[in-house]
């Protein structure tokens, strides 16, 4: 009998059978390589079934829930800066499809430009009857309206640090969570 | 032939709570698979720390095979148990990471260091402590990765061969020739060693020139 088998009896999982025990036995007597390697496989085999099973540090799920959450947050930015995308390729493929189509580049510019001429030209006069309307009202129903405006501005400024604040401590906190996890 | 039966076997086994948390998240019900992860954490973590040998890299890949379970539910056929379709996904992550941690580092240190864990505190330093656990980290991490993917199935989880094939997408006579491999291997590293311990010895009690 080849080698291999004996060698297939002592590595595989499967009891063997009365007559197949005895040829084993047998050859063991006499080859020393087969005693070693039965030898160094009960021991290892001892050595994996005596092994504990490792264990996640604590918290893990709350990590998990941390993480899916990131991970969907990521995905929706993701889609809308896909739809964002192609709604700007969109945009530009109508426009140039219109313009071709059209037949009449040369119009298309001259009304673009006339367009632009008339919205500043409606920004221009809204501007300057504005500061004409102030010249008119009295000094203190202006300084007042000054002042307002000044206490409207601070609270955006308050708003947007707050808001800044807010994103710095979350992300902080995302860190953090991440920290853990690596311990 | 199982290793720790009575901690891992209540975790493998698909009970009806879990069948209906299943169906909580197809139904809609997000927050259900954090029963799933809290259920199989265990098991999954154990896998991941087997093939990769870290606390840390063991996490990150169990955090991520829950994500993919999550992400790919809707596609787990419920003929199968649970487990198995969790833990072959995490197999498969494992046996990736490995691949690429080959492809894109030659970092012999890291290679010699693996299943050597660090000195920082943790829960897991009182296991990682284990010489029994080393020892066999070490042994693990000298076979090729799909071996050790296979032994690790195979003596940890109970996995049948026909199982270990529908898990890994081999097949059934490819896991049982690695299987013989691997357990070969793992023989002669059992020999080697020892008759490394005894050479050691052997020069100890020598004696030794003035």
């Amino acid at each position: 009998m080849s080698h291999k088998q004996y060698e297939k009896w002592i590595l595989n999982d499967s009891p063997l059978s009365e007559e197949e025990r005895k040829l084993l036995d047998a050859h063991l007597v006499v080859c020393e390589n087969c005693r070693k390697l039965k030898k160094g496989w009960q021991n290892s085999l001892q050595l994996m079934q005596s092994s504990e099973q490792h264990e996640p540090a604590p918290g893990f799920a709350s990590r998990w829930q941390i993480k899916i959450k990131q991970e969907q947050r990521r995905k929706r930015i993701v889609r809308n800066r896909i739809i964002l995308f192609s709604s700007v390729l969109f945009m530009l493929f109508a426009s140039a499809a219109y313009i071709v189509l059209s037949g009449s580049l040369s119009a298309f510019l001259a009304n673009l430009i006339t367009i632009s001429a008339q919205v500043i030209l409606f920004i221009t006069r809204g501007l300057s009857e504005l500061s004409l309307f102030f010249n008119e009202i009295p000094s203190i129903l202006r300084w007042s309206i000054g002042i307002f405006m000044m206490g409207v501005a601070n609270m955006f400024i308050i708003l947007l640090s707050y808001l800044i604040w807010k994103a710095r401590r979350n992300h902080k906190e995302v860190q953090g969570a991440h920290i853990y996890a690596q311990d | 032939m199982g290793i720790n039966k009575t901690t891992l076997e209540p975790h493998l086994e698909t009970s009806f709570v879990e069948a209906e948390c299943i169906q909580q998240v197809l139904d809609g019900n997000e927050d259900a698979f954090t029963d799933i992860v809290e259920h199989f954490q265990s098991p999954v973590y154990n896998l991941c720390y087997r093939m990769l040998g870290t606390p840390q890299e063991a996490e990150d890949a169990a955090q991520e095979s829950f994500i993919r379970a999550y992400r790919y539910i809707h596609r787990y056929d419920s003929k199968r148990p649970f487990a198995t379709w969790l833990l072959s996904i995490a197999a498969h992550y494992c046996i990736d990471q490995q691949r690429k941690r080959h492809l894109f580092s030659v970092d012999l240190d890291e290679i010699i260091e693996f299943g050597i864990t660090d000195d920082s505190p943790n829960p897991e330093s009182a296991i990682a402590n284990d010489e029994e656990n080393e020892l066999i980290q070490e042994k693990l991490a000298t076979l090729p990765t799909k071996d050790r993917m296979i032994l690790i199935l195979r003596y940890w989880y109970e996995f049948s061969e026909e199982e270990i094939s529908s898990a890994l997408d081999i097949t059934k006579s490819a896991v049982k020739s690695r299987l013989h491999r691997a357990r070969k291997h793992m023989a002669e590293q059992w020999n080697s060693e020892e008759e490394d311990i005894s050479q050691k010895k052997g020069r100890q009690h020598e004696p030794q020139a003035i």
